[in-house]
């Protein structure tokens, strides 16, 4: 492990960071879909025709600001690594042909193309900050929207694949982190009354994937008849009383079970600092018990972008680019456990 | 209860359909269901796709849309209806009809009120404007407010040459 290179330089800079209301929310993203007037979206178009609509695209990205990449161009580890980081869905990994990607140089925004629509325009801030979020994403849309010829109908707006997604094309949502309320088994409910307001909760890739680590992703279910600001104004909402009951939860479990809640969060510490292998879903869920630890002020702040970048950096992929080779899952176990063993040594 | 099919299961899947006024209730089990076909439109696979077919199941639809084609994509409403996918922008206008109440039932409601491309945006606001003013126009006539009308006329006129020139450029 003498080469190995430094975790922080492989490890996607925002995801590390801390902003507002940082205890409980990791990230806030929005996605604006958009699609070429007078073209198949991507399920309907034959490779060809889905190579032109990407060549058109192409000549419209600012290439001072993003690097652009022909899905093809890119190894299978690298892709998942890239779904890993959010900058690629799992639906687009499985199958390149014809499909793109151009990655901020921040890596903060980024523009999938021909995935479920031919543009996917996404943005991400930590913590909860949707409007820079919006900002961001509505001037990379006006950039692309001056040179190509955008599929919109004045009563329904943006026009999408799925009719899901059309009128704004937006997807508003943010990353929370909620222990207190898994733990306490309050989730369910809260989920439900969530699900009232017209949100949707899913796992943190995106759509049909599992919550791993205590994490879920909260956004906005409809996309038509309200603006942009209102869809993003609800969900500001709804995350903030979610919020509310988490922290009011964390704080009931740090009066009232004081000795359960520490020998949890130090019982995860020091599996993590002594285990020989792990599974990512062991290692997802302990590492949650230790963020929770350092919210509730058991644990060193120090120790926190360790844990955000260890959430990041221990997931199969990124591990394998890590380890600068592919690993069988048993090996990645092992080496799995090493790299947290090593990055929490480092900090004492 | 016994499955009404095989008589051997307890009735598990329970169907109500309302055909012409005439209430039909069928009660099976879960093999029965799925062997007679009725369990196909609780197949999660697709999950939207199956909400289409179950919300297009209860609308009166004309005879011949499920065959009918996008003229842009030639993709069916049949190949919408199982994929819950439109083909392109174009089947949102060749299916305006047809989609407007599954809109509803997914959106809410179905008139935009977000975001307008600047370039449509300018093309569309002269539109509505021209619109509002035709239907002025009409009205100032068969309210015999003819002097009114002519300014109104003239209006129009002056900004269809105004965007003809424009589309020229």
């Amino acid at each position: 492990m003498s080469e190995k290179k430094n975790i922080m330089k492989l490890i996607t800079p925002w995801m590390i960071e801390s902003g507002p209301e940082g205890d409980v929310v990791l990230s806030s993203r929005i996605r604006l879909a958009r699609n070429l007037e007078g073209r198949s979206f991507p399920a309907h178009a034959s490779v060809s025709e889905k190579n032109a609509i990407r060549d058109d695209i192409k000549k419209a990205i600012n290439k001072k600001e993003f690097n652009f990449l022909e899905l093809e161009d890119i190894s299978p580890l690298e892709r998942e690594n890239m779904m890993e980081s959010h900058l690629l869905s799992p639906q687009i990994i499985a199958s390149p042909e014809g499909r793109g990607v151009a990655i901020a140089k921040d890596q903060r925004s980024s523009i999938m193309i021909n995935e479920e629509d031919h543009l996917r325009i996404q943005t991400i801030t930590p913590g909860l900050d949707l409007k820079t979020a919006l900002i961001k994403a509505n001037s990379i849309d006006d950039d692309l929207e001056s040179i190509l010829n955008l599929a919109f109908d004045e009563q329904l707006g943006y026009l999408t694949a799925w009719p899901t997604n059309i009128g704004t094309g937006l997807r508003v949502s943010a990353m929370v982190h909620l222990p207190g309320l898994t733990l306490t088994n309050n989730l369910p409910q809260l989920l439900s009354s969530v699900s009232q307001l017209g949100m949707v909760v899913r796992g943190i890739y995106g759509e049909g994937t599992e919550a791993l680590g205590n994490l879920y992703q909260i956004s906005n279910q409809r996309s038509l008849g309200r603006t942009e600001e209102e869809f993003l104004s609800d969900l500001a909402t709804a995350v903030t009383h979610i919020i509310g009951e988490e922290r009011k939860i964390r704080e009931a479990l740090k009066q009232k079970s004081q000795y359960f809640i520490e020998d949890k969060v130090f019982r995860s510490l020091g599996i993590l600092k002594e285990a020989r292998v792990i599974s990512t879903n062991e290692a997802l869920a302990l590492l949650s018990d230790v963020r929770l630890g350092i919210d509730l002020g058991l644990i060193n702040q120090d120790l926190k972008p360790i844990v955000q970048g260890l959430m990041q950096i221990i997931r199969p992929a990124h591990l394998q680019k890590y380890m600068g080779n592919t690993l069988e899952p048993e090996l990645r176990d092992y080496y799995r456990a090493l790299v947290i063993r090593e990055e929490l040594a480092r900090e004492g | 209860m016994l499955c009404e099919h095989c008589n051997l299961n307890p009735a598990t899947v329970h169907f109500k359909s309302v055909i012409d006024g005439v209430v039909q209730e069928k009660h099976l089990c879960q093999n029965c269901a799925e062997e007679t076909g009725q369990l196909k439109i609780f197949n999660l696979s697709n999950p939207l796709g199956s909400f289409f077919e179950t919300l297009l199941g209860s609308m009166e639809l004309r005879p011949t849309l499920m065959s009918s084609k996008c003229k842009a994509c030639n993709i069916t409403f049949e190949e919408f209806r199982q994929s819950g996918q439109l083909g392109c922008p174009t089947c949102y206008r060749e299916f305006r009809e047809e989609l407007r109440p599954i809109l509803k039932r997914i959106q809410g409601d179905i008139v935009h009120k977000g975001k307008v491309p600047k370039r449509a945006g300018g093309k569309l606001g002269v539109q509505r404007k021209l619109e509002n003013l035709r239907e002025e126009l009409k009205n100032l006539v068969s309210l015999e407010e003819y002097e009114k009308a002519a300014k109104v006329r003239d209006k129009i006129r002056e900004m269809e040459k105004e965007a003809g020139g424009e589309s020229g450029e």
